[in-house]
Parts: C-alpha cells; structure tokens; sequence
C-alpha cells in the first residue's frame, strides 16, 4: 500500500512539474507554426538544425573548446580562491584590508571586464579561461571567507580545549564547518562561469558555442541560433546536475542532509 | 595526603569587560581550590557568570586579575590535562566525524598514532556505554548519546580533571539521571577530578564533594558547603539521606539570598 502510495505521489509531483514546460513549448509551436515568422521556427526545424549542428563534428568544433575553457578557467579559479580564501580568513588585518576590493568585484559583472582582458591577452583561449576564473575567483572567494568568518563559535572552542591546531583544524574543522556556504558559492561560480564562456566567445572567437549562435544570427540562420541556444541551456543544466551529484557526499558528511531529512 | 593536594587553585580571580556602556565587571574576587580526585560543582543564581567562571578557569578566557594555577603552576591557555565537556552538544561535536572520529581527533593532535587513537577512542567509547555506535555519526544518536560521546571525547585523553559545564542541561529527566551516575561511576574509576558547573542544585549535591555558590554579579564566592556523603551515591538513597537533605537546604539558601531580586 505505502509503495504503491509512494509511486502515485512521486508521478502527480512529476506531472505538476511538467505542466508549465510543456504549455510554455506547446504554445510556442502553436504560434511558430500558424505565424511562419523567420524569427521562431517551428519545433521541428530547430530540432533538425540541432541534430546538423551539433552532431559529433559540432560538438569537436565549437562545444569542446568552450567546454575546456569553462573547465580550465572554473578549475583554476576555484582553487586559487579557496587557497586565497583561507589564507584572507585567517589574518584579520588582509580580510579588513581586502573586504572593499572584494565587495567591488564581486559586484561587478565579469563580462564587463572583457575588453580588458581582450587588450591584455588578445583573441584566443587563454583571454576566456582567465576571464572565467577571474569571475569565478571572485564568487568563491567572497563565500570562502565569509564561511570560514562565520564558524559557530562552539566548534572552535572545542578545538582550543582540545587543543587541536595546524592542519588538523584548518583540514578537520574549520573547511568543514565552511563547507556549505564554500558548496554554494562554487554552484553560484559555476552558472556564473557558463554565461562568461558564451557571452566572452561572442567578441572576436572563431569557434565555440557563443560563436554558432551569433554566426547563426548574422546569416540569418535562426533554426541553429535556436538550436545554440537550446545546447547552452543543456550545457548550463547538466553542469548543474553534475554539480549537485559531486557536491552530495560533501553536505552528506557535513551533517546538513541529514538534519534536514529529521 | 594526596586528597588534600590541591590540583586547581583559583586565588583572587576577577574579571572585567569593555562594554559601550564602560566596565562591566563579571567577576569580582572568586577564589576556590579543587583538590585532586574530588567533585567540585559550582553552582549561583541565574547570570552569576557561572560560565564565564569556567571559561576563566580553563584557560579560554584571560583572567584581569588573580591567578588560575594546575599543578602547582599560573595557566596561559588550556593546559594539558584539562578536558571539557559543553553544554551543547549539538554544536560542540563535529558533525562531519563518525562518534570515534570525534574521540579519536584530539589523541591524534596529541600525537597518538592512528591506530592507538583508535584503541583508545573505542576503548572510551565502550565506558560510556557506546559499544556499537562507534561509526555513528553524531546526528544519528540522541541527545544523551551524544553527550556521551562528548563525554567518551574528554576521558579518552585521560584528564587529569574534567570541566563540565552544564553538561546535562538539554537532556531530559532520565536521561540526565542516567548520566549523572555515569559521572560518578567514571568517577569512582579513573579517579578523574570533576569540575561540574550547573544551574540544577540537586545535580550539585547529588554529584559533588563540595558545592561552591556564587553570588549575582560582579561575582565572589558566597558560600563553599561541603557534602559530608561518601562517594558510593544512588539516585533513591542518596537524596533521601537527611545528609543530602541538610546539604541541599543549605546550597539553596545560599543560592536564594545571593541571588539579586528579579
């Protein structure tokens, strides 16, 4: 009874969740098909352009380099601001010297420091791996040292009476004790990253999923800009997925899934 | 002999704060000694700085005048030999340790050897009653389970006293009788010093040698009333005992008259 129960709810939740989807792409082709306006092709050309565009030479032409440079620069950022961050968390002089500068970056969108990065590096891979670390940098860096600023005071107090220090309280308390705020910032980083990679490839790249979609636009080609913009939304959605099923073991030990699930 | 050795002596302790307001001082002139192999409880009305008492005591929190000595010699920090257990268990373990790796934490900063850690760990474990649950992490056991292994933490890096602050506060009724003679059994085993503050005085009684009452704010010591019971304590017999009885009496009157009106 409880099994069954159990399948009957799990379906209605999946059906409420499919309803605005579904209307929202249906009511699309209605108007793409009854309109013919070169702007919204219908469903099936975009999905005809899709399978051209991104077939295996597609996805070695233009996804591959954008996928490595997302990668690259999401690695490399990540980890020189977890190591900055420690570091900032640690010396209470260079976090009140570096909140300021942290602050304006933060709110600063990354891609308006494009032509910066295009006059420093020049057109080619390097310009978008540093531009995408640099916003992801700046992301998990400001969560870094605020996780670590806000640790509850009773795990450090143990740690003092246990006098548990160097490594072992950085390593075994304080990054653990930081880790969901750090988690989130790397998933915020990570969205982030996504749109600086396509947006970046949009000045002056010759391939890349930016590329498609704007080379599309300006031949008039609409079903592939459709079809580009369609693989982005993918890339950006299994990013997350990816994100959330390498993030589980981490809230898991920390404690956090389990205080929710009671 | 060696029950007349003083193991802690606290002479003259005070402590200020700097508030906005000006100085608050929290503790006036506290001065008290714990000799080796007792029970000491502390005990005051609700806000006589019993924990700001203990944290001065323990070396968390530098004392403005006076001196705190174990061994013999003035403390700087926590000295080695002391361990402690908190109020809140929930926040003073760390989540993301099973209850060994919670234990085996300040061993393995003592320098212990992994394996002897975790000899020792489970060993600790195993007196506080938690064979079995060694891989549990800590929001999988109750309240008074976790206590335990907050308890279990403390013994296995054999004190030579134990701070206990509140330590039954957020534990039902059973529960705390329960742990309170685990106290005293521990007690009566290792020969452990005890250092209990508590707000409950017939945990104070029940438990202790000797009861130090504090007065409200700015803190001295009102009363030291001795506990003329032995050791071998139930919770039935002892507190119908008219020496229990008489004890209590005279704690709670002391307690009531330095109590400031509220």
């Amino acid at each position: 009874m409880e099994a069954g129960q159990l399948v009957i709810v799990r379906l209605r939740r999946l059906a409420a969740s499919l309803v605005v989807p579904v209307l929202l792409i249906l009511s699309y082709q209605q108007y793409a098909t009854a309109r013919h306006n070169l702007y919204f092709p219908s469903l099936a050309r975009i999905d005809h352009a899709f399978a051209v565009t991104w077939g295996w030479h597609g996805l070695v032409k233009d996804a591959f380099p954008s996928l490595q440079n997302l990668f690259i620069g999401y690695f490399w950022g990540l980890a020189v601001a977890l190591a900055a961050g420690v570091v900032i968390a640690q010396v209470w002089w260079l976090k009140t010297a570096c909140e300021p500068i942290l602050a304006f970056f933060l709110a600063l969108p990354a891609v308006a420091l494009l032509p910066i990065f295009l006059i420093v590096f020049g057109i080619g891979a390097p310009m978008h791996q540093f531009l995408i670390a640099q916003a992801v940098f700046f992301q998990v860096l400001v969560n870094t040292v605020d996780g670590m600023a806000s640790i509850d005071a009773a795990l450090i107090e143990s740690a003092d009476v246990f006098s548990i220090r160097g490594w072992r309280r950085l390593m075994l308390i304080r990054l653990p004790a930081a880790a969901p705020q750090i988690l989130g910032g790397a998933r915020a980083a990570l969205s982030i990253a996504v749109l600086v990679t396509i947006v970046s490839e949009l000045v002056g790249s010759v391939h890349g999923i930016g590329v498609v979609v704007l080379n599309a636009q300006d031949n008039f080609d609409f079903p592939v800009m459709w079809a580009g913009m369609v693989f982005a939304a993918i890339v950006g959605i299994g990013l997350n997925f990816l994100f959330t099923l390498l993030e589980r073991p981490f809230i898991r030990r920390s404690g956090l899934l389990a205080t929710k699930n009671g | 002999m060696s029950m007349t050795t003083s193991l802690l002596t606290v002479t003259n302790v005070s402590k200020s704060f700097d508030t906005p307001k000006g100085r608050y001082v929290a503790l006036a002139d506290i001065s008290f000694e714990v000799e080796k192999g007792s029970v000491i409880a502390v005990v005051g009305p609700s806000g006589a700085g019993k924990t700001t008492t203990l944290r001065c005591l323990t070396g968390l929190l530098a004392v403005t005048s006076g001196e705190v000595a174990f061994n013999g010699s003035p403390i700087s920090g926590v000295p080695d030999g002391v361990a402690a257990v908190f109020q809140d268990y929930s926040r003073s373990l760390y989540p993301w340790l099973s209850a060994r790796g919670n234990v085996m934490l300040p061993l393995r900063a003592r320098g212990a050897s992994r394996s002897a850690a975790r000899a020792s760990a489970e060993e600790a474990l195993a007196s506080v009653g938690l064979s079995g649950k060694e891989s549990s992490y800590p929001w999988q056991l109750s309240g008074g389970m976790q206590q335990r292994v907050a308890l279990a933490r403390a013994l296995a890096c054999d004190p030579q006293l134990l701070v206990m602050d509140e330590p039954f506060a957020s534990l039902d009724a059973q529960t705390r009788m329960d742990l309170e003679d685990l106290v005293l059994a521990l007690h009566r085993e290792k020969g452990v010093t005890v250092l209990i503050v508590t707000h409950d005085i017939d945990e104070a009684v029940y438990l202790a040698n000797r009861v130090v009452v504090l007065s409200a704010p700015p803190t001295t010591v009102a009363e030291i009333v001795e506990v003329p019971l032995p050791m071998d304590r139930s919770q039935l017999a002892t507190k119908e005992s008219p020496a229990y009885i008489a004890a209590r009496h005279q704690v709670l009157s002391h307690v009531r008259r330095s109590a400031s009106p509220s």
